[in-house]
């Protein structure tokens, strides 16, 4: 990452300057820091640099910048976010996850989308709650229907056009819009009972049960482009898994023959109907 | 300056509140503009719900990600997907803001102001004059709402902006809004403003409402236009010969209907007032005092 070559000196310290007040955090109150990185007050710092107006000092004009700066951010990830945002509440989420998050990784690319996907490394390397194993997962599956809305469906795989002898060889994988989740409870659940309610509901009254249990979970879009979650059995998990990182059928069968006898009788019953609801739902494709 | 740029009449900012109401009753609406980035993704729900309007719609790409007064290198990666987009859309020409809102590696999104210097201006107006080319379509920076002035500005906003749209041979994105909130937040004469840009230029005009704290005034998209706002476009646009019109609205949503409703306001300047001239100024605020009635 570079300046550009003709950027003028006088245009670029201004803009570095900038940069530097409007990402710094504002308080409770919406404040700006009365202290400017170099030390001096910002009242004065913000007069090098600003005009003031005839209603406004200068550092109260920048202070406009610094705070549509954090509530434009903060309010989308509260969007991309909702379970997240529901667990802690608005107050909560923006000071325990979303301004340490845009602290630490803040925007790099121009696209909004984008704006959360450090967020699940970030629950990795810094949050230190003792329910940080829900909130990665929520995290996780919160982010998870934001990619799914706009990720790209590639042509789905039609076993009915495809010769037999090549589908064994050709490897083949899940649409980018698939994701799958092996999960200690039924968060798909809890997520769609919290997200009934505003977020403010949940500050008063108590969190749906969260049931545990071993589940398997695949988020995609259909045909129509609505996204949908199923549960999915745990060998039909297994192997969606294997395709997800591009697997021929033959490999399928290699796999499934390393594996215990339950497995192998699962997969035999049930093959045949997975494959035509994988094929009717369209999600898979050719690698 | 050598293709016409169509007047597509009146047109309103397309927001996904509104699809299922637009979607069911195919509103006789002239046109729709998009905001271009929520588009430029690989695909899913918004570029389907993209082509069902494509069907029945003109649409025109107006994008907020540019940031051409930024200090790094233009972003052919961003102008790629930029490009790709017209194809399907078919845009008569693509409008952005002139500001900056990136450094190296770091990106604000936000329209943040831009110190009107000689030197800036030769910087942007180069950078502008290859995102045209580059796009093969008419390119229209608009003009930004803005909440602080630099000590450094050699010049107004009026004389920035025309410099650069000139240098550059392109087009300007008028926000007559903008204009609004600017000349409050800095205490200039928003008629000094249109008095003093070179009107042909001008291919679209933008008008939306904003918040009046006293001390300042945000440009928040999220309220009717005001008056004094409504009789900036009446003294703007008989000027023109006559450029498609845009009502931007982004937050505190109304319904469609009632969304076409507020843009349909401006058909009553356009018409009242397509035959009055520059200098019957006198005249023309009488006539937009009486459709204010």
């Amino acid at each position: 990452m570079t300046f550009d070559a003709k950027v003028p000196t006088e245009l670029k310290e201004i803009q570095k300057w900038f940069a530097s007040i409007i990402t710094r955090p504002i308080d409770s109150n919406s404040k700006m820091m009365p202290i400017s990185p170099s030390g001096l007050k910002m009242i004065d710092e913000a007069r090098k640099y600003i005009l003031p107006s005839p209603t406004m000092q200068a550092d109260q004009r920048i202070q406009i910048y610094n705070q549509q700066y954090w509530w434009r951010l903060i309010t989308i990830l509260q969007e991309n976010f909702p379970l997240v945002t529901c667990l802690f509440g608005y107050d909560g989420f923006n000071q325990t996850i979303a301004v340490p998050y845009l602290v630490k990784y803040p925007p790099s690319h121009w696209s909004l989308n984008l704006l959360g996907s450090t967020l699940l490394k970030w629950v990795e390397e810094d949050y230190e709650g003792d329910d940080k194993a829900l909130v990665f997962d929520a995290v996780a599956v919160d982010y998870a229907y934001n990619d799914c809305f706009f990720a790209e469906k590639k042509e789905a795989l039609n076993f009915s056009i495809v010769h037999v002898e090549e589908l064994s060889v050709k490897k083949i994988t899940l649409q980018p819009h698939v994701h799958l989740f092996e999960l200690d409870y039924n968060l798909f659940e809890f997520r769609s009972k919290m997200l009934e309610q505003p977020v403010e509901y949940w500050i008063e009254n108590d969190f749906p049960p969260l049931t545990k249990g071993k589940f398997y979970f695949i988020l995609y879009r259909n045909r129509q482009d609505y996204i949908l979650s199923d549960t999915l059995d745990h060998v039909a998990y297994q192997i969606l898994e294997r395709f997800s990182q591009g697997s021929s059928i033959d490999g399928i069968c290699e796999w499934l023959e390393a594996q215990d006898e339950k497995t192998c009788e699962t997969a035999s019953l049930n093959m045949q109907k997975w494959f035509q609801d994988w094929t009717a739902l369209q999600i898979l494709s050719l690698e | 300056m050598k293709k016409e740029i169509p007047n597509l009449g009146i047109g309103v900012g397309l927001r996904p509140v509104h699809y299922e109401e637009i979607f069911r009753d195919k509103p006789a609406i002239d046109w729709f503009e998009i905001i271009s980035e929520n588009f430029m993704v690989d695909g899913g729900k918004p570029l389907e719900n993209l082509q069902r309007i494509l069907e029945f719609y003109p649409v025109v790409q107006h994008g907020v990600s540019l940031a051409i007064g930024s200090p790094d290198p233009l972003d052919f990666d961003y102008l790629k997907r930029l490009k790709a987009l017209t194809k399907i859309t078919k845009t008569p020409w693509v409008s952005d803001h002139l500001c900056w809102g990136r450094l190296p590696g770091a990106n604000y999104h936000d329209l943040l102001p831009l110190p009107y210097t000689k030197e800036v201006i030769d910087y942007v107006a180069e950078r502008a004059r290859i995102v045209q080319d580059y796009l093969e379509l008419p390119f229209a920076l608009e003009n930004l709402s803005s909440y602080v002035g630099y000590k450094s500005d050699e010049m107004s906003e009026w004389d920035f902006y025309s410099a650069i749209v000139e240098k550059a041979d392109i087009y300007m994105m008028l926000d007559v809004n903008n204009i609004y909130v600017s000349s409050r937040n800095h205490d200039f004469d928003p008629n000094t403003y249109l008095d003093n840009i070179p009107i042909e230029r001008i291919l679209q005009i933008h008008l939306a409402g904003h918040t009046d704290y006293d001390a300042y005034v945000l440009d928040t998209h999220d309220a009717y236009v005001r008056d004094e706002v409504w009789a900036l476009y009446g003294e703007i646009y008989p000027r023109t010969k006559g450029v498609s019109t845009l009502l931007e609205w982004d937050d505190n949503f109304i319904s469609f209907q009632q969304t076409w409703d507020e843009a349909l306001k401006a058909k009553a300047y356009q018409k009242k007032l397509e035959t009055t001239k520059k200098s019957d100024v006198k005249l023309m605020r009488g006539l937009i005092h009486e459709v204010h009635q």
